[in-house]
């Protein structure tokens, strides 16, 4: 164990899913790889990232939203929190996204964006202290478009009467913009790409690889029919029938953090930083796709969980099964040989790279079998986590 | 001249060559702009960072251990919605309900295994290598949720004639059946013609970054020879932890 400064926290996990399809392809079989020159089930990045994105959302109470009603949900605030007169507030909303550079749809729809979702209450706030230009603003477009359309009855859209006054200077724009590029935990973690707002790029701290199957499997057809329960006795067969398909297996999923990445993403506030990285670790034990979910209920927890603070650089071990496991001789069954084969090929990559840059490896486990090479076993995920948190930055807990 | 010995290994990686909106592909082996673009970013490069004039020296060989499978990971977008909240089209219309939804393919290179060898000025490569060992942003192949195999970089420390090594270097494979097999058919990728005597052809592809910033994106043609050289059946590493032993006892028997 050294002293060399963390940068990058490494999650292993190995997890044992029974009958389920987790994330299908277009055909509606559950995805799949070919590796090691065999078949293996997979769970796509995208898939497991969104599943722990909701759930550490939740768990930081710091939830952040996608979404293009942006300007609707502003409007509507204003209007039935604070009385506004609806037309005053579907103003306020436009001269939100005017502010930022975002355009409006006939739909009155921005393009999709995503903040935290305490900055729209903080934008509803901007607008309430801003009442009075809002309302010149307003004033000053119904004398135009008196002028403009004389005659005529007021056309229910904005869009025409906004050009009017230059709905971008009513608020304090700068203000804005900081509130709708603001960062949450979440956008921390995950990024944020948005192109039509300069500035709000954030990169991700978290990268996720797709999960595997450390074995070959095949794809198990389940035909069924639905019985029809009003058919008269003499009438035989099904009311419908058809197929799904379903996979089983021992999944290898591999996550890694980088801390430096995520505490510049947070403002350089390590405490923050730690109790991000806690929860989306925990979570990312825990979390899980919800694709037929009530068919199959696969909610199984990882059987192993290995934790490695490196100082150099992200190691992914999935080299380990690039051979496929093959089923345990005598008992049968892919666990054990699983965890077996990541502990040898985890020993042989520490042989290799050597333990310098790598100040806590330790792991978690449902069976009691000894895995040398993946450092100290410890009780619980919880437990784990807390270890590898403190050797990861001792002065900050 | 010196030189590093890359291992491009994972069980997805992604090179696109032409990739453009809801297709994204993945060419046979690593561009250079890929393997530029993972070296910019161990140095932590953002994208707008100017290219390093000095990479334009570099020579890259690459040796197809294992050329893979192409796969493609189908995704979707914006299902479920209704129409007004649905993606318009360029003629500001709304698709209909059952067309909604955004389907997009991106395709991999699923079971594949490069080694690589970079040679250039040595305080270029040594930069490089320095790089790589202690990453910014961590390398991945071709995208993010494709992380590379340990060990990405086989030399921390350069050598001499990095791509001769490629002759000698274990191969991420295994070794074919048969006990009269006992040479292996081996690809290479070179950026110049290899000698007189040997068959290779050509093929030219546009991944010679000459920026990675968003808005002024550009590439220029590269040649790339490639010819195929039969290589000792004994040099196979095999899979996992196998090739990993028979990496180390090579990189000791030539460091020590």
């Amino acid at each position: 164990m050294t002293s060399a400064p963390a940068r990058y926290l490494d999650l292993h996990l190995l997890h044992t899913l029974p009958y389920a399809n987790l994330n299908r392809d277009d055909l509606g079989s559950p995805k799949s790889v070919v590796y090691g020159g065999k078949e293996r089930a997979r769970v796509s990045s995208q898939c497991w990232k969104r599943a722990v994105r909701l759930e550490v959302e939740q768990r930081l109470a710091d939830p952040a939203v996608r979404t293009r009603r942006l300007t609707k949900q502003i409007a509507e605030d204003l209007h039935t929190s604070h009385q506004w007169p609806q037309e005053l507030a579907g103003l306020a909303g436009r001269a939100v996204a005017a502010s930022a550079e975002l355009g409006i749809d006939k739909a009155g729809l921005t393009v999709l964006v995503y903040l935290p979702r305490a900055a729209i209450a903080e934008l509803v706030q901007v607008c309430l202290g801003h009442r009075d230009a809002l309302e010149q603003a307003l004033t000053a477009q119904d004398k135009t478009s008196e002028k403009q359309e004389d005659g005529k009855p007021k056309g229910g859209k904005g869009n025409k009467r906004d050009k009017a006054v230059d709905l971008a200077e009513v608020l304090p724009r700068k203000q804005i913009v900081e509130l709708i590029t603001s960062r949450n935990s979440s956008t921390a973690l995950f990024g944020r790409m948005l192109a039509e707002v300069p500035g709000s790029k954030v990169d991700g701290a978290v990268q996720v690889a797709h999960a595997f199957t450390t074995h070959a499997t095949e794809i198990e057809v389940d035909f069924f029919t639905a019985v029809d329960d009003l058919n008269p006795a003499d009438l035989t067969g099904g009311g419908h029938l058809s197929q799904n398909e379903f996979t089983t297996g021992v999944f290898y999923r591999y996550a890694s953090i980088n801390l430096t990445d995520l505490t510049t993403n947070l403002n350089g506030d390590a405490a923050h930083a730690l109790s991000v990285t806690e929860a989306f670790l925990d979570t990312f034990c825990t979390a899980m796709p919800q694709a037929k979910k009530n068919s199959t209920a696969p909610f199984t927890v990882p059987d192993l969980a290995y934790l490695a603070v490196r100082a150099d650089r992200p190691v992914s071990l999935a080299a380990a099964f690039e051979k496929p496991v093959s089923p345990a001789s005598g008992t049968g069954g892919f666990g054990a040989p699983s965890r077996q084969g990541l502990a040898t090929y985890a020993t042989q990559v520490n042989t290799l790279l050597g333990t310098q840059t790598l100040p806590f490896a330790g792991h978690a486990a449902l069976q009691q079998e000894t895995l040398d090479g993946l450092g100290q076993r410890h009780a619980s995920f919880g437990e784990l986590i807390g270890a590898a948190l403190a050797a990861a930055a001792p002065e900050a807990r | 001249m010196i030189g590093i010995l890359l291992h491009l290994a994972g069980p997805m990686q992604s090179w696109g060559i032409a990739a453009a909106f809801n297709d994204r592909d993945t060419h046979r082996y690593p561009t250079r702009s890929g393997l530029l673009g993972l070296i910019s970013a161990a140095h932590g490069h953002t994208r707008t960072t100017p290219l390093n004039e000095e990479w334009g020296e570099l020579v890259l060989t690459v040796r197809i251990d294992r050329p893979g499978v192409r796969m493609s990971d189908f995704h979707t977008v914006g299902g479920g919605r209704r129409p007004e909240q649905t993606v318009p089209t360029s003629e500001g219309k709304r698709r209909s309900l059952d067309t909604a939804t955004i389907t997009s393919r991106r395709h991999y290179l699923a079971d594949a295994a490069f080694t690589a060898a970079l040679e250039g000025p040595a305080e270029v490569i040594t930069g490089i290598a320095a790089a790589l060992t202690h990453p910014v942003w961590a390398p991945y192949l071709g995208r993010r949720s494709c992380p590379a195999e340990a060990p990405l970089l086989l030399t921390p420390t350069p050598i001499e004639r990095a791509a001769a090594e490629l002759d000698h270097l274990p191969l991420a494979r295994t070794a074919p059946r048969g006990k009269d097999k006992t040479t292996v058919s081996v690809e290479f990728v070179l950026e110049a013609p290899p000698g007189q005597q040997e068959a290779c052809r050509s093929e030219e592809l546009p991944d010679l970054p000459s920026s990675f910033h968003p808005h002024e994106r550009a590439h220029h043609d590269r040649r790339v020879y490639l010819h195929t050289r039969d290589l000792p059946a004994a040099l196979c590493g095999g899979y996992g932890t196998d090739y990993l032993t028979a990496l180390h006892t090579y990189l000791e028997s030539t460091t020590s």
